[in-house]
């Protein structure tokens, strides 16, 4: 429940749609509310508004969280791969804010049996429609299609086999054991958003680091000691 | 010579005390080209210390002819680390940036360098990388570049058109502490002026994210004092730095302990002054009468609570008539919450208690003292006590 008002009432409905629990009946009322009493829905000053606001932002974060955190990967043939588990409905805005980074790609969303696809570029309008939703065969259909759109393609070296072992180490190398601090490393990155966004790199690193700070001091209890000595 | 992933590891490791953040860049975007500066900063990946790595933060070569005392790159540090030295090729650099980009593990590439040979020659190895991604790659992501000390100015001008921010570390707060840790670079010639050409580039249109430099915390026998007398001096109109960071000294060896721990609080403390001065808009003198008479930042308290303190003539504010620079001065509330209920007094709403000052986002304990909310005050121990003598 927020008192703040950061979007426009509009925005935050066109939001609130892709909310799980969000019906016909729900939209149609948010879209009344549009219309004649948007301060409500802006300033959450009645509990519909709050609930059209608290769902708008959940969708909001769902989309940033994820669109930042999910790991890829790349087929030479201009294809980005990704996977991840929603909670909302969620998977095209996902995949479009991905293709506007990358907009010389084409993205390729699964969730559960689901898949979504999206892309900028103007060469590529439409899509083959396959048969089966199986990750195995939609990637190999649609490497196959854009294959024979698309002159350029990526080279091994760029497409790297390795990069996520490259990723793991180099990940590895950047940690301050001093500076442990999971408070913060949790507010950044919810333990949901890890398992959902499919972070294996950085989850395996975590449950590493987390055992082995309980027989080390940390800054976490650096401040606590200091804060107790204040008092 | 080692393979690519040993390369990574060790210039990974040499660069990891190197401090940037993901930011905004307002370079327009190249149609065709892959990835894109964003208007505003995403963050892809934090390590659990809680700092950002969107960038690919890496060295180019670990081996440096100068000796600086804490840096573990130094030619005086070599034996203790007992580190291999080694460098990236451009090519296989630029590769790997985009290879991790494309995987979404990065927004962009934090390019720094020891001081290999030389400083002309390693600064041709770093334009020659950031040519090699735009140029050959396309690539149009984030870009952070560090400048080495001592640079001349063509070579500068160079790497600040390709890169969206440009750094070159001050370290140390003036010239005799420069002096204490290091004895192969000047500070007047190698860092402040080489520091004097940026404002120039930058109007020029070249580095659109602006340019910063970082200190090194602890490495000399500095005060807080003199620390922030060149952070102010480098925020004001003529040098225009656009952020300035703060790094405790770590020890070299990662498991030895005995480092002063309170070096951590004060780096806190400092980012807390820099933010009073850059976000907040404090003024120097106001936000120098923080300083003890050591010269160092109190650590047990807020230097925004230290201010609001030392002047109680300004309070309480009414939250429904404040305007924004009113309210930044309120400890316990920050841009977004000052932004909002400003937004809210144009919209004509009415703030009538403390539950939506929550709401909003403000911290109520510390800001609810200073603050009329609903025609009511809250009523702090020193007007208690003071009534009580009444």
């Amino acid at each position: 429940m927020s008192f703040a008002c950061d979007l426009t009432a509009t925005e935050y409905v066109l939001a609130a749609k892709n909310h799980i629990d969000s019906s016909n009946g729900f939209i149609k009322n948010a879209e009344y509310l549009i219309d004649n009493n948007p301060h409500e829905i802006t300033t959450g000053c009645t509990e519909f508004g709050r609930l059209i606001k608290k769902r708008a932002n959940s969708v909001i974060r769902e989309v940033r969280l994820l669109a930042s955190f999910m790991r890829l990967k790349p087929y030479p043939e201009m294809l980005l791969v990704g996977r991840c588990e929603l909670e909302h409905h969620t998977g095209q805005l996902i995949a479009n804010s991905l293709s506007r980074r990358f907009n010389m790609f084409v993205v390729l969303i699964f969730v559960e049996e689901n898949y979504f696809i999206a892309t900028e570029r103007e060469d590529v309008t439409k899509f083959p429609n396959l048969l089966s939703n199986k990750e195995n065969y939609v990637v190999r259909g649609i490497c196959e299609f854009l294959g024979n759109c698309f002159e350029v393609r990526l080279t091994p070296d760029l497409v790297r086999e390795d990069g996520d072992l490259l990723w793991e180490k180099y990940y590895e190398t950047q940690f301050l054991q001093q500076r442990l601090n999971m408070n913060q490393f949790r507010r950044f990155i919810p333990k949901y958003v890890m398992k959902k966004a499919n972070m294996k790199v950085e989850s395996e690193f975590y449950e590493k680091v987390v055992v082995n700070s309980k027989n080390n001091r940390i800054l976490e209890d650096f401040f606590k000691m200091s804060t107790e000595k204040e008092n | 010579m080692p393979g690519i992933l040993e390369k990574l590891r060790i210039l990974g490791e040499a660069a990891k005390y190197d401090l940037c953040a993901s930011t905004a860049s307002p370079r327009a975007h190249t149609p065709g080209s892959l990835g894109r500066a964003v208007a505003s900063g995403v963050c892809h990946s934090f390590l659990p210390d809680g700092r950002c790595i969107s960038l690919l933060k890496v060295l180019v070569t670990n081996q440096c002819i100068h000796d600086c005392a804490y840096c573990i790159n130094s030619s005086k540090n070599k034996e203790k680390t007992k580190q291999q030295r080694t460098s990236f090729e451009p090519e296989e650099l630029a590769k790997l940036t985009i290879a991790f980009y494309l995987r979404n593990y990065i927004e962009g590439l934090f390019l720094s360098s020891g001081v290999g040979r030389s400083t002309e020659c390693q600064a041709e190895v770093i334009h020659e990388t950031l040519q090699i991604l735009r140029f050959k790659y396309k690539f149009d992501g984030y870009v952070h570049a560090k400048i080495l000390p001592g640079i001349d100015k063509e070579k500068l001008r160079r790497i600040a058109e390709l890169a969206d921010r440009v750094s070159i570390n001050v370290e140390l707060p003036n010239k005799s502490r420069f002096s204490e840790t290091c004895s192969t670079k000047d500070y007047n010639n190698d860092i402040i002026r080489v520091s004097k050409w940026l404002p120039e580039l930058k109007s020029k249109g070249f580095i659109p994210a602006g340019y910063t430099t970082q200190y090194v915390i602890g490495a000399a026998d500095e005060t807080d004092k003199e620390i922030l007398e060149s952070v102010f001096k480098f925020y004001n109109a003529d040098w225009e730095f656009k952020r300035q960071y703060y790094s405790t000294c770590l020890p070299l060896v990662e498991n030895q302990k005995s480092f002063p721990r309170h070096f951590f609080r004060r780096e806190h403390r400092l980012y807390q002054i820099d933010w009073l001065r850059r976000i907040y808009k404090f003024s120097p003198v106001e936000l120098m009468s923080v300083v003890d008479d050591k010269g160092f930042i109190p650590l047990g308290e807020d230097p925004k609570i230290i201010l609001a303190r030392n002047n109680q003539d300004l309070f309480p504010i009414d939250v429904n008539v404040a305007k924004y620079h009113e309210l930044m001065i309120v400890p316990g509330i920050g841009h977004l919450s000052a932004t909002r209920i400003v937004k809210l007094q144009k919209q004509g709403v009415t703030i009538s208690n403390a539950i939506q000052l929550k709401s909003i986002g403000v911290v109520l304990k510390r800001a609810l003292p200073y603050l009329i909310v609903g025609g009511n005050k809250q009523l702090t121990l020193d007007k208690f006590e003071k009534l009580k003598k009444v």
